[in-house]
């Protein structure tokens, strides 16, 4: 039997018309709906290396691909963090600004966030080097959207998560809050069982001390940062379990294990 | 992705019709394309899913 086909009209980003027959759901989007192409990174197949510092650890990113929620491994997770800047003066666009502008300086002690010389525009990368319980990390992200009030940064395979977070600033009874939102799955088998055991807890105290500076920053302080977290798909997707040959933690790990090897062949090459 | 989740939760599919340029790129550029099928038409999306394609 042909499943029946139904139409409904909802508003939204694509103002779209839903077909809903009894196994699928077909979405078109209204053409109509507003374009905005000056903000969205271009897709690149595979990432190129990004510049940074001598010090930096630049591993991890070059040649990864950019990945989002769909090729992650683990649950299904949107997470939202805000503060409100509660007696700043400060719109949306003023807070997005510094936000770019100042990324490194929000970061927790134990990372270090390394910006392309183009910055938080679209398509730039941010390598990241961090400490971890499980050891240290050397990733990054790529600068998937931008515009003046938002941005949001996509994770390249390896990554421990799959999907996009968007730091974003918006007005609401009269105080600006800063927000930032994330939507991923763990990247692999490893990473899940990380993020299950206390990893997830640590992302939020990453996200928390981020706003908490954010908010410093503009003179804001004693505000709490409301976090609401919603798992939206419970089911881990084992097609993905493969991920973990790009697991950037151990191939971190391996590659400081063998710094001594590296060391014995530069000197051999001298010789 | 909220969608896809919930539709496949439920042993249901999502494809995607009518997708202007502007829309197609932010598809690729988010790798939605990988784990959502497009179609041009709605016909042409009803018509393969139909047929379990």
């Amino acid at each position: 039997m042909r499943p029946a086909t139904d139409a409904i009209h909802v508003p939204g980003t694509f103002g779209s018309a839903w077909h809903v027959p009894e196994n699928h759901l077909c979405l078109t989007p209204n053409p109509q709906s507003k374009t905005s192409h000056p903000y969205w990174a271009q897709r690149v197949d595979r990432l190129k290396a990004p510049d940074a510092p001598p010090e930096a650890l630049n591993l991890n990113v070059a040649g990864r691909r950019a990945v989002g929620p769909l090729q992650g491994f683990g649950q299904l997770w949107q997470k939202t963090f805000c503060i409100r800047l509660v007696g700043a003066s400060v719109t949306p666009a003023e807070v997005i600004a510094e936000w770019k502008a100042e990324l490194p300086r929000f970061k927790p002690a134990e990372s270090r966030f390394y910006p392309s010389p183009g910055g938080i525009a679209r398509g730039e990368e941010v390598l990241i080097n961090a400490w971890t319980p499980g050891g240290p990390i050397a990733t990054g992200v790529v600068v998937l959207y931008a515009d003046d009030e938002s941005f949001t940064l996509m994770t390249p395979e390896g990554h421990p998560e799959s999907g996009w977070v968007t730091m974003s600033a918006y007005v609401e009874d009269g105080v600006t809050v800063a927000q930032v939102q994330g939507l991923a799955r763990a990247s692999d088998p490893i990473y899940e069982l990380a993020f299950r055991a206390m990893g997830s807890r640590l992302q939020d105290t990453i996200w928390e001390h981020v706003l908490t500076e954010l908010a410093a920053h503009f003179g804001v302080k004693g505000q709490p940062v409301e976090v609401d977290r919603w798992l939206l798909d419970p089911k881990v997707q084992w097609r993905r379990a493969g991920n973990i040959w790009h697991n950037a933690q151990i191939r971190t790990i391996l590659y400081q294990l063998a710094a001594p090897i590296r060391w014995v062949r530069r000197v051999l090459r001298r010789d | 992705m909220r969608l896809e989740a919930l539709l496949r939760s439920q042993g249901r599919r999502l494809a995607i019709t009518g997708l202007n340029d502007h829309h197609r790129r932010v598809f690729r550029a988010t790798g939605l394309d990988e784990g959502i099928r497009i179609y041009e038409t709605e016909a042409e999306a009803v018509e393969a899913l139909q047929g379990g394609a």
